[in-house]
């Protein structure tokens, strides 16, 4: 089994890049354009903790390509264009929690245990305020639509951030434990 | 191959043109649209990202919802920019045309929020251009031929091909779970109507995450990333029309630098 590191970049790491930019994209797609009225919140997001999880069990890099990659497809299918502050903002959801793993040393045969999801939460919040912090500020910074300060706070950061911090908090553990249970009947480790 | 990307096959110029222009093209128009705060230059770019929009034959009609998604944004963006925080970027002594409680109306306001609406909208549009006149097979071989390594460009083939399954797999877990008793929101409270999409979400990620490694499996059994270079079915060949038409993209922007410094280095305003 090859060792998590930052540089590396092997073919099950890319195998995780297409199946998980693949799965952000259609569930952003499902989610938002076939518009499945889950609930009244008009900014549901239950993908947000695709590029999470797969940051988390896969790694920083691969993290980041879901994101990034999984939501340049889900604009382009929903409203052909795309917004790149937005797409590395995104990106970055899955880079900080990638790097969750790294720092608390959790081996992948952890991830379902106690410390492992504690750490989760705190990085799904962490990252969704990188993230959506990232995307808010830099379109302040370009002018895209809004000017000041309140306004980039107001409008386009604590929307996004609350929605993307509570899925993604809420979500994390949930997914990595039954990944975790799903794996423990596995032959092979991640 | 990929049924619900927004492709419009047409015979016109710019579909004629190779990917990689393309996107110069985009990134030439976002550069130019941050580079002015004159509503004038921006009207400017926004009708002739208008009139590349019509040459390349896209429609309208077709393309209707994605217009009125654009439209009412901006107006609602504009409002909202104009009522809550009206002084724009932070302008001394603004000319205000009305006054009520907390609100008011400035021409400064007004002006740099049209600024900033048409400054997205040109980008918005150019976008759109890109995506909808490119066929979408044809988006990795153009990485490829940016020099982006391969195994990167393989990535993005690999998504793109993958997303109609995934989303197929969505709608037949959404059925089997109403079919087991699922209710569509049903769940009273933030936290409960979250947990409600676990079990929508979870079993396509988990069929995803755990095919991975017999994916990775499979190519490497083929011989993935053995060799450095790979071929594409598609290929893209930059011709003549793609360099004069990067040149003259090159051309605009030095000419867009220099009237941003010398003549447009501010906003605009109708009345003095």
């Amino acid at each position: 089994m090859e060792e998590k590191s930052l540089f590396s970049v092997t073919t099950t790491d890319i195998a995780a890049m297409g199946i998980g930019s693949a799965l952000y994209a259609a569930l952003n797609v499902v989610f938002n354009i076939f518009y499945i009225p889950l609930a009244q919140l008009v900014t549901l997001r239950p993908s947000v903790v695709i590029p999470m999880f797969f940051g988390f069990v896969f790694g920083p890099w691969v993290g980041f390509v879901t994101g990034f990659v999984g939501n340049t497809i889900s604009d382009a299918i929903s409203w052909g264009g795309f917004w790149w502050t937005w797409d590395v903002g995104n990106g970055l959801l899955g880079l900080v929690c990638g790097l969750a793993p790294i720092f608390f040393a959790i081996k992948d045969e952890e991830l379902g245990s106690n410390k492992s999801l504690v750490i989760s939460i705190i990085f799904a919040v962490l990252s969704a305020a990188v993230g959506m912090g990232f995307a808010s500020y830099m379109d302040l910074a370009l002018g895209y639509g809004v000017y000041t300060f309140e306004q980039a706070t107001t409008w386009l950061f604590l929307p996004a951030f609350v929605t993307d911090a509570v899925f993604g908090a809420v979500l994390l553990p949930v997914f990595l434990k039954a990944y975790a249970s799903a794996m423990a009947g596995r032959a092979r480790a991640g | 191959m990929q049924p619900y990307f927004k492709y419009f096959p047409r015979n016109s110029f710019v579909h004629k043109l190779d990917p990689r222009t393309k996107l110069f093209l985009l990134i030439t128009y976002i550069f130019l649209a941050i580079l002015f705060t004159d509503v004038r230059i921006l009207m400017l770019i926004l009708i002739s990202a208008i009139i590349i929009y019509l040459a390349a034959k896209l429609p309208f009609k077709e393309n209707i919802g994605t217009w009125k998604f654009l439209v009412f944004s901006m107006i609602f963006l504009m409002v909202i920019l104009n009522l809550i925080s009206p002084y724009g970027a932070k302008v001394e002594n603004p000319h205000v045309i009305f006054r009520f409680l907390i609100f008011a109306l400035s021409w400064e306001g007004i002006f740099l929020s049209l600024a900033a609406v048409l400054r997205f909208l040109s980008g918005a549009i150019i976008s759109m251009v890109f995506i909808m006149s490119t066929d979408p097979s044809l988006f990795a071989p153009a990485a490829a031929g940016l020099k982006i390594p391969d195994k990167g460009a393989f990535v993005f083939d690999l998504a793109l091909r993958w997303v109609p399954s995934y989303v197929d797999d969505l709608f037949k877990t959404i059925n089997a779970q109403m079919a087991r008793g699922y209710k569509i929101g049903s769940g009273k409270g933030i936290i409960s109507k979250i947990i409600m999409a676990v079990p929508l979400v979870l079993p396509v990620t988990m069929k995803g995450i755990l095919s991975v490694h017999d994916v990775s499996d499979a190519m490497e059994l083929r011989g993935f990333g053995y060799k450095k270079c790979r071929t594409w079915y598609r290929e893209v060949k930059m011709t003549k029309k793609d360099y004069f038409a990067i040149l003259l993209m090159i051309i605009t922007v030095i000419l867009g630098y220099w009237l941003k410094i010398n003549m447009f280095p501010s906003y605009w305003l109708p009345i003095s």
